[in-house]
């Protein structure tokens, strides 16, 4: 388990994570999402060791990070920017982490680039920035790490390269275990992937939830009535946003999907339609919620990521 | 150990450094290759080779290379990326320093020795037999290159784990490097022309220039050999460690995310800013003190135009590695700490000057006085090491030591700039303390100074004794007839004996006239031969140097060394006086004779012709001559023949046995009176 408690960093005058309390429990993989300078990549380096908080605490199973080699080594952190050695191929490459990193295996290793079908003594300066992305990620799941870090490591893989690293990251989470934080800052990257979720926005978690719970807690209601009506009719319900056009209303109700439509049919409406929102949408009327609109954290939405 | 060490990440260290490494091997190989054969063509008249010798191109290419090792290795912290990667290794900081350090070192010692042992292998196979390797300077040689491998890495160690840019790195490893020396230079030496009388011995170690190694090694490959002492050793020892325990420090302090940064915080920046734009000051500072010093003219044009340069270096500075012009404001008020260092640099030498010029111990305060070196040609040229640790404590040394001290301070005071002949380092023992001055004294104090130390007997034997064979080494200046080994070993070793034999007053009389000689020259009292003995000698400091021309002073040695030169070119001669024949190359000169009046007389060179009337029967009668005396000893003191041939360059040395000249002896032979000056009788009346 990751637990960060009142996390901060700063850098010269700018507060990059401000105070950030969350658990990232353990064989869960957890999206953070957020836009850029939201404090994502800097999250990920605290957690990696690679940082040293200003303030609050940060720990794996109950350690801090920050130089504890036996921690650490536990931890596949793979940056938004690769790094390899200059003039290095794969091969090379393996055998710098396999110094580094005791549970490191090439038997694994070997497996992953025949299965990516990358070269391992192609120079990897070479490499195009996808194909560099891709030996990163063989490189980290070679670690067998218990935790793996992945700061926007998506980005810039094709589809099918994407579902295949997907399906590896779960293979690992299901097989050993193994608790994977991956940031994005596009949450259809991230609605397959994930089991849970935070935003992070201005070096603040705004939300935390379960993606499956965030997807049926909160549900739209189609309602319309012959008779005039207000929001009032709805008292009784936990109404988070609430719209209407004429005689048909939009409702944002967070609770029980069935109840609500048995509740609402004693009513006796004209219409009545209970539709599941998308992650967006979820975000969106959350955020609202919150304070905050969700235009502003510059997320990159469902319907726009497709 | 594991918190400060890993094998896994040190063997990573020494495979990232491999193209960089073979690299430095090769160069270093082909450095040693190239020296071997350049000092086998060059070299082959010396007689030994410190180890240092072999190859002066090894430890300035240690000095560059020991700089790239680190900067390579440690470079992943001047990217953000790079810098992720390395610190998110599961190894703690200090760890990763030190084991990448070690791979540093690893390669550095490795080049040493194999172009070490290559150099010797190379010296063994290019130079003549007649040169020998002075093994004994080989491992204090080789441990000083390690060590100054060690010093350069650790500074640039210190360099990268402050800053975060290649321009940074590379600026701040030049400053660490030369700053300190740079600034302890000009300060030692402005100190030291505002106050003559400071020598070297009076500053802190840490002041003395070879002390560094940088500027060791350039300065010994500008001005020749120097010794190094376990004194240099040890201070790159312990300075190359505190370098490296400071770098380790930084290192683990060091945020990843100064990647990138000229430096980690502004107060840094601006350490680095004011030491540039401080050393271009230097050069105004240093002159302002050369005004007050000689009262000459100021120059405000040369002031303004160095101040310029200053403020140039330090905005440039500022923007080369921040980028950002509306820092060049901001570090505007920061000018003011700049003036302040320069008048804290001018300031201090004064109140050092003031302080040094008002301790002038009288006699009765000092308890004692030893002489570190005389620069005089009253005393000849003698190693210091023996005299310096005897303490003169007869109240007339003292007086004229604080005489003399005083009257230097008074022209120091008053800027005069008149300088006696002799100069004179001693120390002065006070109560509790000792200090070291040096200054100039006069001909006649000269005198009486040496006058009183003689009284000491432990200075009148010091002074009179060479070195044992143990310490030294004897040579001669030069070998036309093919001596062997042996035989040179023989005539050194005589000569030592004899010159140790001495009595002191034939001693001064010798030491005071026995430089060497490229001719035969009678000078003061002794008839000088045209051969010295070159003794090279050696304290903890330095190498001695010095030659003795054979002379009528040594006539033990002369005998010697006049026996074999005959042994050498008799038949040749003999032969050749024999039959002068058509081409007149014999010529004969003598000295030490006696005029009709009884007095000495020498006789200038004549060449012997065959159709000079007397001159056949002269030729005849000095084989004759030699015949008889063959197998007798030759005595320098008496009156002798020096026949010498000039198409073979042998020579033939006869002594006259009556002093007179012959009735056969051509009419050209002229005798002259020789030059007869005594010197230094003074001193020993």
């Amino acid at each position: 388990m990751i637990k960060a408690e009142k996390l901060t960093k700063r850098f010269d005058d700018i507060t990059a994570l401000d105070g950030i309390t969350c658990t990232i429990p353990k064989g869960c993989v957890y999206g953070m999402v957020g836009s850029n300078g939201a404090g994502k990549s800097t999250f990920l380096r605290l957690a990696a060791g690679v940082y040293k908080p200003d303030g609050g605490l940060v720990t794996v199973d109950g350690m801090p990070i920050y130089e504890n080699p036996e921690h650490k080594a536990r931890i596949a952190y793979i940056a938004d920017e690769t790094y390899f050695l200059p003039g290095a191929n794969l091969k090379k490459m393996a055998g710098f982490y396999a110094a580094g990193y005791p549970s490191f295996c090439m038997k694994r290793f070997t497996v992953l680039t025949d299965r990516f079908g990358l070269d391992i003594k192609k120079p990897l300066g070479s490499f195009s920035k996808g194909m560099r992305r891709q030996a990163a990620v063989i490189l980290a799941l070679s670690r067998r790490a218990d935790y793996y870090l992945f700061d926007e490591t998506f980005d810039g893989l094709d589809p099918i390269v994407r579902k295949l690293v997907r399906s590896l990251i779960c293979d690992e989470v299901i097989e050993n275990n193994s608790t994977v934080v991956v940031t994005s800052h596009s949450l259809r990257e991230l609605e397959d992937t994930c089991d849970q979720l935070a935003l992070l926005h201005r070096g603040g978690v705004v939300l935390e939830s379960d993606v499956g719970n965030l997807k049926t807690s909160l549900f739209k209601i189609q309602v319309a009535f012959p008779q005039e009506y207000d929001h009032s009719l709805f008292d009784g319900l936990e109404l988070v946003h609430f719209t209407k056009r004429g005689s048909v209303s939009n409702l944002i109700v967070r609770g029980d999907r069935k109840e609500t439509v048995e509740r609402l049919r004693v009513l006796q409406p004209t219409v009545l339609d209970a539709l599941p929102l998308t992650l967006e949408e979820v975000f969106t009327y959350e955020m609202e919620a919150l304070g905050y609109a969700f235009s502003e954290t510059g997320i990159q939405g469902t319907e726009q990521a497709i | 150990m594991r918190r400060f060490f890993s094998s896994n990440l040190y063997l990573d260290g020494l495979r990232q450094l491999r193209v960089v490494g073979v690299t430095y091997l090769v160069i270093l190989m082909i450095s040693s290759i190239f020296f071997s054969v350049f000092a086998g063509i060059n070299y082959s008249s010396y007689y030994e080779f410190t180890m240092y010798q072999t190859n002066r191109f090894l430890p300035i290419i240690v000095i560059i290379f020991a700089a790239i090792f680190t900067i390579f290795i440690f470079s992943f912290m001047n990217k953000r990326n790079a810098s992720d990667v390395f610190f998110a290794l599961p190894a703690r900081r200090a760890a990763l320093f030190f084991s990448y350090f070690a791979a540093v070192l690893s390669w550095m010692i490795f080049g040493i020795i194999v172009s070490s042992l290559l150099s010797i292998l190379g010296f063994a196979v290019y130079m003549p037999d007649t040169v020998t390797l002075v093994v004994s300077t080989i491992p204090c040689t080789v441990l000083y290159y390690i060590l100054t491998g060690f010093f350069i890495s650790s500074i640039a160690a210190i360099a990268m784990s402050l800053t975060g840019t290649l321009f940074s790195n590379l600026a701040v490893f030049l400053l660490i490097a030369f700053a300190p020396r740079l600034f302890g230079l000009v300060f030692k030496y402005s100190l030291q022309d505002m106050l003559p009388i400071m020598p070297d011995e009076a500053l802190p170690y840490w002041l003395i220039e070879k002390n560094n190694p940088i500027f060791y090694f350039f300065g010994q490959l500008v001005s020749g050999l120097s010794q190094i002492t376990m004194y240099q050793i040890i201070y790159l020892l312990v300075l190359s460690t505190a370098y490296t325990a400071v770098a380790a420090v930084l290192f683990t302090c060091r945020k990843s995310e100064t990647a990138d940064k000229s430096a980690p915080n502004r107060l840094v920046q601006a350490v680095f800013r004011l030491t540039f734009s401080m050393l271009v000051c230097l050069i105004p500072c240093k002159n302002i003190l050369d005004s007050y010093r000689t009262s000459d003219h100021i120059h405000i044009f040369y002031y303004v135009v160095f101040y310029t340069i200053a403020l140039v270096v330090y905005f440039l500075y500022e923007l080369i590695t921040t980028h950002k012009v509306k820092n060049l404001l901001r570090i505007v008020p920061t000018l003011g700490v700049l003036v302040l260092m320069n008048l804290g640099f001018i300031g201090g030498i004064h109140i050092i000057r003031g302080i040094a010029l008002a301790d002038s111990p009288s006699a009765k305060d000092i308890a004692s006085v030893r002489i570190l070196d005389m620069y005089s040609s009253f005393f000849g040229y003698k190693s210091n090491n023996e005299i310096k640790n005897i303490r003169f404590d007869n109240m007339e040394v003292r007086e004229i030591i604080a005489a003399n001290l005083e009257e230097s301070i008074q022209k120091i005071k008053q800027n005069k700039h008149d300088y006696d002949d002799n100069l004179i380092k001693v120390l002065i023992d006070l109560k509790g303390r000792t200090m070291a001055r040096e200054f100039y004294i006069s001909n006649e104090e000269c005198e009486n100074l040496m006058f009183h130390l003689l009284k000491n007997p432990d200075f009148k034997n010091t002074y009179k004794t060479l070195h044992d064979t143990d310490s030294a080494n004897y040579y001669m200046s030069n070998n036309p007839y093919g001596f062997t080994e042996r035989e040179i070993a023989d005539i050194c070793d005589t000569f030592r004996r004899e010159v140790n034999d001495m009595e002191f007053d034939e001693w001064m009389k010798f030491i005071s006239t026995s430089s060497y000689h490229t001719d035969y020259v009678v000078y003061g009292e002794f008839l000088y031969l045209p051969q010295a003995i070159q003794i090279i000698s050696k304290n903890s400091e330095n190498w001695y140097f010095r030659e003795y021309s054979i002379s009528s002073a040594t006539p033990k040695t002369a005998n010697k060394y006049m026996k074999l030169v005959n042994r050498y070119s008799d038949k040749s001669i003999i032969s050749s006086l024999s039959n002068i024949g058509a081409q007149e190359h014999l010529s004969v000169r003598g000295y030490s004779f006696m005029d009709r009046n009884g007095k000495r007389v020498d006789c200038e060179s004549y060449v012997l012709s065959p159709s000079g009337q007397k001159d056949l029967e002269f030729s005849v009668y000095l084989a004759s001559l030699y015949n008889k005396q063959k197998n007798l000893d030759i005595d320098i003191t008496k009156p002798l023949w020096v026949v010498n041939d000039g198409q073979t360059g042998k020579t033939l040395y006869i002594n006259q046995p009556d002093g007179v000249l012959p009735d056969c002896a051509p009419e050209g032979i002229q005798p002259i009176a020789p030059n007869t000056i005594n010197i230094y009788t003074s001193i020993l009346n």
